[in-house]
């Protein structure tokens, strides 16, 4: 195998790591924060892409030329406010309502909720049932940097999740609005009682996980350039089994358990021979280990860390 | 200044606080005394609306407060430094007394804030990047304290501040709480070591099993000693009606 193509995968692996790592990030927040697993974030990653597949169709139909960096970067804003949206819709209605009730609740209405998604998409959306090509919303041109070919979109892939996971540390760490979510993970009573508001904490952290997921979802129609209903599923399994092997409510461990998860499939399918074929084992293979060996996580705290 | 009117309150079928009527007036230090499980937490808690007070009522100067949700009453200007202390583990000292002062929105009055604590505990000074979780019982003590006064509040409610304490660091707690009182900051304070809980307090209260069993008056000024005397004689005042928590 020659350097370039090792290179290659590299790339290919940090792409798909850094789309396990937002959907980790979903993940961790809400178990941290609220304490709760939320099974319908996959499906916030899929109507991510199918909302983007309608915002770039109305988009371009109104006039806004296909491949063009304006297109991207409405549509990227609007899967977020979608995502957002979703996320704050499904707190108020399914999440707040439960809290008080045995966390299997919480398990079983958002298994619930994820089904109802997903049929929701198969039945209502224009020909739902049916894969769908997604747009090529913004075109650039390959390049070589020392002999390797670099896809762009894997390029933008990247520097985008960099952009918005950078984000949030910046949020968490330095500002108070992540003072007030630290604070709220760390002790939800004693936060409640010098006065923060641990019901709006709760909701916002709901809106901030699902519009990353979102654009999770946007991501992977980019670079496979085809979403389905179907999607949402074995994606949302494998940011929570990312968010797992990251040590379940700590951010950093997410990324870092995306970025381990993207990597070992990449290079399973890679070095196995016929390694395509356990792509979708490896991940769990993983965190079966992870369980058994460390269950702690990647930084190996006994106790969950939260956020 | 707060007044609790007959406040009774359960967990589940079991009752905790039976008809209790406190006042603490503007700008006194009232303590509230009681062995285990007497009910002294449940108190704080009904206070700050985070348990239920299914009679009587909770007035904060001159208004009703039960019924509120828990963010309005620290706001209405009611702070508390929670049993077992409670500060944020793994934060620093700096962004534990920022948590404290979340409802003020001027920077400057926070800074203000923030240079009294550092007056009042200069050891939270020296330790302001230190993460909260690794510091002594003691200095926790000191940033829970600090943490309460950064929302410059009109009633500090104190939760037994000296338990697992040094008997040095007991004495520096106290001192401090006479000295933010004296700065205008009205107390109430709960304890179980309550022989220099009453001495330093205008008023004092006896809690067993729920019940207000004794009260120190105006009028006579024996009943606070009256009070140090049944309570420090029985030693105990309750037994455990409070579940464990």
């Amino acid at each position: 195998m020659t350097g370039e193509l090792i290179i290659q995968q590299l790339l290919n692996a940090l792409s798909l790591g850094v789309m396990y790592s937002l959907m980790a990030v979903g993940f961790t927040l809400f178990f941290g924060v609220i304490e709760v697993i939320n099974f319908a974030h996959g499906e916030v990653f899929m109507l991510g892409a199918f909302g983007a597949l309608a915002a770039s169709g109305i988009l371009i139909s109104a006039g806004l030329p296909l491949g063009s960096i304006g297109l991207f970067i409405v549509v990227l804003l609007s899967v977020m406010i979608i995502g957002g949206l979703i996320g704050a819709i499904m707190e108020r209605t399914i999440i707040k309502p439960m809290r008080s009730s045995p966390e299997i609740m919480t398990l079983l209405i958002t298994l619930g909720a994820s089904i109802v998604m997903r049929e929701a998409v198969m039945l209502f959306f224009p020909n739902g049932r049916n894969p769908q090509p997604f747009p090529q919303i913004i075109v650039m041109k390959s390049f070589f940097i020392g002999g390797v070919l670099i896809k762009p979109d894997i390029v933008l892939t990247v520097v985008l999740a960099a952009l918005l996971i950078t984000g949030l540390y910046v949020l968490i760490q330095k500002t108070a609005f992540g003072r007030y979510i630290r604070a709220t993970a760390q002790d939800r009573e004693a936060a409640k009682m010098m006065g923060i508001r641990v019901d709006r904490i709760f909701l916002i952290t709901f809106i901030l996980g699902s519009a990353l997921g979102a654009v999770a979802g946007l991501m992977n129609g980019m670079s496979y350039g085809i979403v389905k209903f179907t999607m949402g599923f074995i994606v949302g399994i494998k940011g929570f089994a990312a968010a797992v092997v990251g040590g379940l409510g700590n951010v950093y461990g997410a990324v870092a358990g995306g970025l381990l998860l993207g990597f070992l499939e990449t290079m399973a399918v890679v070095f196995i021979p016929d390694g395509s074929r356990f792509q979708e084992s490896i991940s769990f293979i993983i965190v079966i280990l992870f369980l058994v060996f460390r269950p702690g996580g990647i930084f190996g705290e006994r106790t969950y860390e939260k956020v | 200044m707060l007044k609790i009117n007959t406040v009774s309150t359960a967990y589940g079928s079991i009752p905790v606080l039976k008809d209790v009527s406190i006042h603490v007036p503007r700008g006194s230090i009232t303590c509230l005394l009681g062995s285990n499980g007497a009910g002294k937490t449940t108190m704080i808690k009904t206070i700050l609306g985070l348990v239920p007070a299914l009679t009587g009522e909770i007035i904060f100067n001159g208004k009703k407060i039960n019924g509120l949700s828990t963010e309005d009453i620290v706001k209405s200007g009611i702070a508390v430094v929670p049993e077992g202390r409670r500060v944020f583990p793994k934060m620093t000292v700096w962004e534990n007394l920022q948590i404290g002062a979340c409802n003020i929105k001027d920077k400057g009055k926070i800074q203000n804030s923030l240079d009294k604590v550092f007056t009042l505990f200069p050891r939270l000074g020296e330790r302001r990047s230190q993460n909260a979780g690794t510091m002594s019982g003691g200095e926790q003590q000191m940033l829970a304290m600090g943490r309460a006064l950064m929302s410059q509040p009109q009633i500090m409610l104190m939760d037994e501040p000296s338990l697992g304490l040094a008997p040095l660091m007991v004495n520096e707690i106290f001192r401090t709480i006479d000295e933010i009182s004296k700065e205008g900051t009205t107390v109430l304070l709960i304890e179980q070591n309550g022989f220099k809980a009453i001495q330093m307090s205008h008023y004092a209260y006896l809690l067993q099993k729920g019940r207000i069993i004794l009260e120190s008056t105006d009028s006579d000024p024996a009943s606070k000693e009256k009070i140090k005397e049944v309570y420090l004689k029985h030693g105990t005042g309750g037994n455990s009606s409070e579940p464990n928590e």
